[in-house]
């Protein structure tokens, strides 16, 4: 029986592996080594600090020790609104706000336009809603997400919904990061976030921890990104369509660490949780043997992606949303207002407070600084605090809308430096 | 398409004998002088070819200096081992061929420091004996890498020849892509895990003669590369993880990697058998998952199939067939699967029926239609059997047998390609113009294959997929997980 002789197809094969093989090793990126046993890390000690502020109930006499910029002025829109979360505002002045303690979603609108949303201008519109919290409008239907499930709901025209559809189901289990969000991305699929059960460990559901995106029909999914501990605030910049998140780092790694990060959240990516924070640092208080292939912490991290900016660690970014409103001066177009609810293990206590995201000419994020602020404060030696910021959004006048989810606070504010 | 080759019993003397028979290069239908040999293990076999595989290894001291060499050569079931290596300490040094093609610094696991060479790994052990021993036990009972140790004479320069049954260039028992080390101290040929030879002072991995391949190396430490899958439009090979489902996009001129699709949403959490059809979309068997997955170009998953649930899913590899739809196999379920072009499964022949008989292990794997729209051809893994299955009548008949651990198939005209993976070697097997019976033509270890799982053809050349899933529940692989093309044989 005939038979090629090896060495001449040998002979061939490696001349045309010769000249592909410059650029295969350019393409090559360092693999790392599995070894056969766990690495070994030094042991760390970590101080670390429980310090919830004492909450107060929102009354009107706390509001002068709130600090907003020079030119702009705080309101209060709706007192009484119970775990007042996320909000969504629509063409008509009407405004979607999830309650996700109570599992349900109310509509509001100051119908008679006195800047206040009285007993009259507010009603629940959906219930039985576990753990509703993100939301988003498309095709006159709001979409909102769960503990587990995504429900759809068509809205009429005073703003009432119909009975809720399951869109898409199966989602993982909630755990300690039951904010869900989600939004509608500029290719027609809908992305949402599902953060970990857990505070700083490997979970076993590979949904968890991630940024997942669905197709139109809700019938199939893929994960987006992972790594993403709980990345509630999320969203396309306006002009360059680049896709930002805010994800909170883990707890009880000190006052420090690990800072909370803004993310550019790209398909196919991990984002370094449980092991890594910030620009791809490895976590010295994770365990090193729950690292997938026994390889180093520093061997993995290297593999993720590190964050773009970062902030006070502990501040627990909540909703983000792009400014886009003209009532506020030019400068703060298209950045980004990020709600952050408040630390409870550090010692000094972060966020409790909203920030702002500022873009530069090119539109890439360059800090986050503080917009509004005073929450918190130091009583003597007690930390006390009057508002656990959440929900974020855009009014139809171009002033900015914020809740407290702990008084069921709506606030406003108002750019009145014109005048 | 196999879960892990441990448990599955390839630790048997005359399995191993068998495989390593199997195991020369050519195999050619005249030349039956060794058949008394062959004879031993029950099985007929035609001898060897006339060139015999050899194999070398450049033997470096820790500094990566050049101090000696040994050669290797195919001598029946065995290997002729020559080693010449100069600057030792006179006397008796431990040899031993250890797992991994890697003369690089590693960890040492009983120190959990990093050592000269101790990237080689630990003794290779093919019949899975967990104990080192001396060079005449057999592997069920010692590492089949432990070798008689080498005496190093006074001037500092050692020299051995010795053949060995323990060992060979290709089947089970290869040691292409491994290395060879000389230690520091005598070999107690009992105490484990290396007999108290102290320091590895030389490594030299053993490089088969005058052979290349080009290896596409993976990204990741746990990846596990089970399914490949060509797409030649887009000039990318396809391959996915047993381990995460996550699929990666090798680009075939650059080697460039980049995830196709993650895995881990909707319970697709393993990717075994894949293919591309017509209309650039990849189809992924999701193994214990018990789905099939059908993704769009683009990566994003079309639809998730599902087959009825179960704990002992396992749909292992998939094939479209001339008449538009896909046929899948299970491994675990008598069943094969079909997805009709409207993306809808069922069950389509309960194997029951049909002369397959599933016993415990790995079943039906690999899956193939013929060019003629007539037939599937798919073998079984844990019997070595190759069915062919009639479309239009669904009847069921053996073609041959021969093929353990047979896992992807490559249907070429008439001239099948089996990846038969813990085998190590790629058989080659001339099928009769009905496709009803078949012959081993011949068997390729390449420059060393590492539980070989699946096959994909591009242009003249074919791809495989060694996806390690021996390690895939326990042990360490080998880092870069690759991809690895040669010709057509």
């Amino acid at each position: 029986m005939p038979h090629t002789p090896l060495s001449v197809f040998t002979a061939v094969l490696t001349a045309a592996l010769t000249s592909a093989l410059a650029s295969a090793s350019l393409a090559q990126t360092a693999v790392p080594t599995p070894r056969p046993i766990v690495p070994g890390e030094p042991p760390v000690t970590v101080t670390a600090t429980r310090n919830e502020p004492t909450p107060l109930e929102f009354t009107p006499d706390k509001l002068q020790r709130l600090k907003v910029p020079a030119g702009f002025t705080l309101k209060v829109m709706a007192t009484g609104l119970g775990n007042a979360r996320m909000l969504h505002v629509m063409p008509d002045g009407g405004i979607y706000l999830s309650r996700r303690a109570q599992g349900d979603v109310w509509y509001l609108k100051d119908t008679n336009r006195d800047g206040q949303i009285s007993a009259t201008e507010r009603r629940p519109v959906a219930q039985n809603l576990k753990l509703a919290h993100g939301m988003d409008v498309r095709d006159g239907r709001l979409f909102v997400v769960g503990e587990k499930t995504i429900w759809v709901m068509d809205i009429a025209r005073n703003g009432s919904l119909s009975v809720p559809r399951v869109f898409a189901d199966g989602f993982p289990d909630a755990g300690q990061h039951p904010a869900r969000t989600l939004k509608w991305g500029p290719d027609g699929y809908l992305y949402a976030t599902f953060g970990a059960t857990n505070n700083d460990a490997p979970t076993p559901n590979p949904e968890e921890a991630t940024m997942l995106r669905i197709s139109p029909d809700g019938k199939t999914r893929e994960i987006f990104a992972r790594g993403l501990r709980h990345t509630i605030g999320f969203g396309w910049h306006p002009v360059s369509g680049v896709l930002y998140g805010a994800d909170q780092g883990s707890d009880w790694h000190g006052d420090n660490i690990p800072p909370e990060e803004l993310n550019v959240i790209e398909r196919g990516k991990n984002y370094g949780w449980p092991f890594c924070y910030g620009d791809r640092q490895p976590d010295p208080y994770v365990n090193v043997g729950n690292i997938p292939g026994k390889i180093t912490k520093a061997e993995y991290c290297a593999g993720t992606q590190g964050s773009v900016l970062n902030y006070t660690a502990h501040a627990a970014a909540i909703a983000m949303n792009y400014y886009t409103g003209t009532q506020f001066p030019a400068e703060y177009r298209n950045d980004a207002f990020i709600a952050y609810r408040g630390s409870w293990n550090r010692s000094e206590p972060s966020g409790y407070q909203i920030a702002r995201v500022v873009f530069d000419a090119q539109n890439k994020p360059e800090r986050i600084e503080p917009f509004i602020t005073g929450f918190v404060y130091q009583d003597g030696d007690v930390w006390k605090q009057f508002g656990r910021v959440a929900g974020v959004a855009t009014y139809t006048d171009g002033s900015l809308l914020f809740t407290d989810d702990q008084s069921g606070v709506l606030y406003r504010v108002l750019y009145t430096g014109g005048n | 398409m196999q879960r892990s080759g441990a448990g599955q019993g390839r630790t048997g003397k005359r399995t191993r004998i068998t495989a390593a028979l199997l195991g020369s290069v050519v195999l050619t239908g005249a030349a039956l002088a060794g058949a008394g040999m062959a004879g031993s293990a029950g099985v007929p076999m035609p001898a060897p070819a006339t060139t015999p595989l050899k194999a070398t290894a450049a033997l470096r001291d820790p500094a990566g200096q050049v101090l000696g060499t040994a050669t290797f050569e195919q001598r029946g079931a065995g290997v002729r081992v020559t080693v010449d290596v100069t600057g030792l300490a006179p006397g008796q040094h431990g040899l031993h061929v250890h797992e991994f093609g890697r003369c690089t610094p590693g960890v040492d696991a009983a120190t959990n420091t990093v050592v000269p060479f101790g990237g080689a790994g630990g003794h290779f052990d093919p019949g899975m004996s967990r104990n080192h021993d001396g060079p005449q036990t057999d592997n069920r009972l010692g590492h089949g890498g432990d070798l008689p140790m080498l005496n190093v004479a006074a001037d500092g320069r050692g020299r051995a020849t010795f053949t060995t049954t323990k060992l060979s260039l290709t089947g089970v028992t290869g040691i292409l892509n491994r290395s060879l080390v000389v230690h520091a101290r005598p070999d107690d040929y009992k105490s484990d895990p290396a007999g108290m030879t102290g320091a590895r002072e030389r490594c030299g991995i053993v490089t088969r003669d005058n052979f290349s391949v080009r290896d596409y190396p993976l990204p990741g430490a746990q990846t596990f590369p089970e399914g490949v899958a060509v797409d030649a439009a887009r000039g990318v090979a396809y391959t996915g993880s047993a381990a995460t489902g996550t699929i990666y996009a090798v680009n075939l001129n650059s080697g460039a990697v980049s995830t196709f699709a993650e895995g881990g949403a909707q319970v697709r959490t393993a990717a075994l058998g894949l293919k591309v059809d017509s209309q650039g979309r990849v189809w992924a068997a999701g193994g214990a998952s018990g789905t099939v997955s059908v993704l769009r170009p683009d990566g994003f998953p079309l639809a998730i199939l599902n087959t009825p649930k179960s704990p002992n899913a396992y749909v292992n590899d998939l094939s479209p067939a001339p008449d538009g739809n896909v046929y899948v196999t299970d491994s675990t379920r008598p069943v094969i699967f079909r997805v009709t072009p409207d993306l809808k499964l069922s069950a389509w022949l309960d194997l029951n029926a049909t002369p397959i008989r599933y016993a415990p292990g790995v079943n039906l794997n690999g899956i193939v239609a013929t060019p003629d729209g007539r037939a599937l051809l798919t073998v079984q893994l844990n019997t070595g059997e190759l069915w062919r299955i009639d479309l239009r009548t669904k009847a069921v008949r053996r073609v041959m047998t021969g093929l353990t651990r047979g896992d992807g198939l490559l249907l070429d005209g008439h001239t099948l390609y089996v990846a038969r993976n813990a085998e190590q070697v790629i058989t080659k097997v001339n099928l009769n113009a009905e496709y009803t019976g078949g012959q081993i033509v011949a068997q390729e270890p390449l420059a060393g294959l590492r539980f070989p799982t699946t096959l994909a053809a591009v242009g003249g050349d074919l791809i495989v997929a060694q996806g390690q899933l021996d390690k895939l529940q326990g042990g360490t692989p080998e880092t870069p997980f690759r991809l690895t093309r040669f010709k057509k044989f």
